[in-house]
């Protein structure tokens, strides 16, 4: 645990330093100042334009920043060959996954730490809802970054990036998906599509980064949900990942 | 007694689609004496860095035991090894100071790390960097964090590779008075190279690798034979075995 913890703090550390991470939050930020200007525009509409496109913003950088971490932190290790010098430690393989892993859960939440804040500050409100969309945000990013790190133990880093991409967008076009595929009616893609739900998050299920949840904000049900359902991926990604990890050759 | 014991190793790597598989270590078998300076010399992909990760289970090998203290490798044996790869790149954005500490933290290292800190940093000549970031570091001072690290709790067992390379007169010097410290205070040392010069001047053992195969285990004497240096007896034993130098 101590190991874990210890890796942790040196990945935030270190991923803290390095500027790509603070240009993503910075522009992240001008995105939301950028919307309380365009909400100037608008009658009467500027609390909804700035929570719509300020949570639009703050879920962009946190998942910018979860598959670019989590596709490009085991290559990195692999190709400059630093997590040689920690494996010989006693650290095992396991628990070096995830102390990096929890390392850029600790960047995650600070990032959707000081968005929420700003947006708090603009929205003036430190209500409930407005930590609940930020846990969706944070859960959100959370698998994202799991499956990106499963897809770089298998693949390159840009092809575990890419499929990053395209499994967000699946997650949430799912009921869409769905729903076409049944107005179809072809056996297949119906079956296709449930097969589907099986394999991909359904991201629709906690999608409320937008001002209507900021006023009527989930159930303790959805809720519990969202925490169980994040968890799940994250525990099936990350196991799967240490297992290809721990018979990789570190050549 | 033998600090480790490897026998039968092999090690072949799987071929991509159009490549076809490369066996590189055919029954690799030899031991480090405790107590002893082992030198581990072999020409460039020869399998010195292979037959090194494969000790530490960085590259599983295909067949063969590999035993340290009498023990297969685990966390109680990796307390007591020192460990520096052949090109130690390091987190970049880590102080000095930062980078040290994080490796007494993960050997479990016991102790008042400030003092253990500034006298390794004494020792290796990096006083004067210690809270910088790393990656305002030099190559030479990177080998000489790099050797930091594995000396910092007092290891009973390091293995070395390539620990003087990218380093200027000065820094081999140091690298190698520090080496004989370290053998003064009872460590056993494994370290590989190509220079035989330097394997003259440190090593009572020596182990020689070619083309994936342990040709020689055993004391340097013994290698040396009547000649009057190192350099002298690799190239009669080439002669001998090889027909002469490639």
């Amino acid at each position: 645990m101590k190991a874990i913890v210890t890796l942790a703090l040196t990945s935030y550390r270190e991923m803290i330093r390095e500027r790509v991470v603070l240009v993503i939050a910075a522009l992240a930020l001008f995105l939301v100042f950028l919307s309380l200007l365009l909400g100037q525009f608008t009658f009467d509409e500027s609390e909804r334009l700035l929570a719509d496109l300020g949570w639009a913003a703050t879920e962009l950088g946190a998942v910018a920043v979860a598959l670019f971490s989590g596709s490009f932190l085991l290559a990195r290790e692999l190709d400059r060959q630093t997590c040689l010098l920690i494996l010989s430690k006693p650290v095992s393989r396991t628990q070096f996954l995830i102390g990096k892993w929890a390392g850029t859960f600790l960047l995650l939440l600070s990032l959707v730490l000081v968005m929420s804040l700003t947006m708090a500050a603009l929205l003036g409100r430190f209500s409930a809802p407005l930590w609940i969309i930020a846990a969706s945000i944070l859960c959100k990013s959370l698998i994202l970054l799991s499956w990106a790190l499963f897809a770089s133990t298998l693949v390159r880093p840009t092809l575990a990036l890419l499929s990053g991409v395209c499994l967000y967008l699946l997650g949430h076009w799912l009921g869409d998906l769905t729903y076409f595929a049944e107005k179809s009616a072809d056996p297949a893609a119906v079956e296709i599509m449930r097969a589907a739900r099986w394999l991909v998050p359904n991201f629709d299920l906690f999608n409320w980064k937008d001002h209507f949840h900021l006023v009527n904000p989930p159930s303790s049900r959805d809720i519990i949900g969202m925490c169980l359902q994040g968890a799940a991926w994250v525990v099936i990604w990350l196991a799967a990942a240490g297992a290809v990890f721990r018979r990789k050759d570190l050549v | 007694m033998n600090l480790v014991e490897v026998s039968g190793l092999d090690k072949t790597f799987k071929g991509g689609l159009f490549e076809k598989s490369r066996q590189v270590l055919f029954d690799v078998r030899f031991a480090l004496p405790a107590g002893e300076t082992c030198g581990f010399v072999g020409g460039n992909g020869q399998g010195k860095t292979t037959t090194i990760k494969c000790l530490f289970g960085f590259i599983r090998p295909d067949r063969g035991e590999i035993r340290f203290f009498g023990r297969p490798l685990g966390p109680r044996e990796k307390k007591r090894i020192g460990y520096m790869p052949e090109r130690p790149y390091l987190y970049e954005f880590l102080t000095g100071r930062e980078f040290l500490r994080l490796h007494w933290s993960l050997v479990g290292a016991s102790g008042d790390f400030p003092a253990a800190c500034e006298s390794i940093l004494r020792r290796v000549d990096l006083s004067h960097a210690v809270d910088k970031r790393l990656r305002s570091y030099s190559k030479g001072m990177l080998q000489r964090i790099g050797l930091a690290q594995a000396l910092i709790h007092s290891p009973d067992l390091l293995i070395l590779d390539e620990p003087m390379s990218g380093l200027d007169p000065d820094g081999r010097l140091l690298v190698k008075e520090i080496l004989r410290e370290e053998k003064a205070r009872g460590a056993t040392i494994f370290f590989s190279s190509h220079l035989l010069q330097d394997m003259d001047e440190l090593c009572t053992h020596l182990t020689v690798i070619e083309a994936g195969r342990i040709l020689h285990d055993g004391a340097v004497a013994s290698f040396r034979n009547e000649h009057p240096d190192l350099e002298k007896a690799f190239r009669a034993w080439r002669l001998k075995h090889r027909g002469g130098l490639p």
